[in-house]
């Protein structure tokens, strides 16, 4: 049984936290949260009680935030955008067979194990993960924060396998030289 | 493209194999292939090392991520919500 009273004391908070880790825009979460509850009532005949009110309402606001994802994946945002802005986005260089350029060649990362525990570690993690391009940060919070299969993404945002590849592959080149650069020399 | 590279493999093509064993998405024959390369390649071998501390640290996150509350709606936006919902179902 749904009882919409209650909607708002219940489940506003869990699912405006749900749509900023997959957003990262608080006033795009709280809109998508909205549009949920509203969604919701329009479609409440819909309710046939296998799920339990919470999961429905999150499945809700999932097929929200894929639209708003597959909205970004079609426009502007290229393959190509990189975190730093930087125009240059080739980290190997085509004339000497795809070796790295040399000023992006990993460093070490010295004591990198115990490093990534600490709370500056983080911090540099989350500062360089919402420098990420859309389009690439898209795809890594399907994978990362909602641990999806590869299949079920491309289907979810109508890409190709190996563009799912080129994304992740440049998603985490940049990711790695961002921490180098902001964390691991700083 | 050199013939080496087809055995070796291409830095490109090493740290994209490099992201599909994280998913075990990688070939048997891939695999060897990415790991005689990374014996011989000490930037991707680096590459190999610090993507895996981000693969695991991106999975640590999301345990985490889903089970945190940390944002709250304010009192008035709430109020308001509610009083949406209910003229809504007055109709």
């Amino acid at each position: 049984m749904l009882n919409p009273k209650n909607w708002v004391t219940l489940f506003a908070d869990y699912l405006l936290n749900y749509a900023f880790f997959r957003v990262r825009d608080r006033a795009l979460a709280e809109d998508l949260m909205q549009e949920t509850f509203i969604s919701a009532l329009k479609s409440q005949h819909t309710y046939n009680g296998t799920a339990n009110e919470k999961t429905w309402l999150t499945a809700i606001l999932k097929n929200k935030i894929i639209d708003y994802y597959r909205s970004k994946l079609g426009k502007n945002s290229k393959l190509t955008d990189s975190i730093d802005g930087n125009t240059n986005n080739d980290f190997f260089n085509t004339e000497t067979s795809f070796h790295w350029f040399e000023k992006r060649q990993p460093q070490d990362w010295n004591n990198s194990d115990k490093a990534i525990e600490t709370d500056e570690f983080n911090n540099t993690f989350n500062d360089c993960m919402k420098k990420m391009p859309e389009k690439l940060a898209v795809v890594f919070s399907l994978k990362y924060i909602d641990d999806e299969a590869t299949e079920t993404i491309c289907k979810e945002v109508g890409i190709t396998t190996s563009n799912y590849w080129v994304i992740i592959h440049r998603a985490k080149l940049q990711l790695r030289e961002c921490l180098e650069k902001n964390w691991f020399k700083a | 493209m050199a013939f080496i590279h087809k055995i070796l493999l291409t830095c490109k093509d090493a740290t994209l194999l490099t992201c599909k064993k994280q998913e075990n998405a990688i070939s048997f024959k891939e695999n060897i292939q990415l790991k005689i390369h990374l014996l011989v390649c000490k930037f991707c071998a680096m590459f190999y090392k610090q993507s895996n501390l981000l693969h695991q640290h991106l999975t640590k996150m999301q345990n985490e991520n889903n089970e945190s509350n940390t944002l709250q709606l304010d009192e008035t936006k709430k109020t308001a919500l509610q009083f949406q919902i209910d003229a809504e179902l007055e109709k």
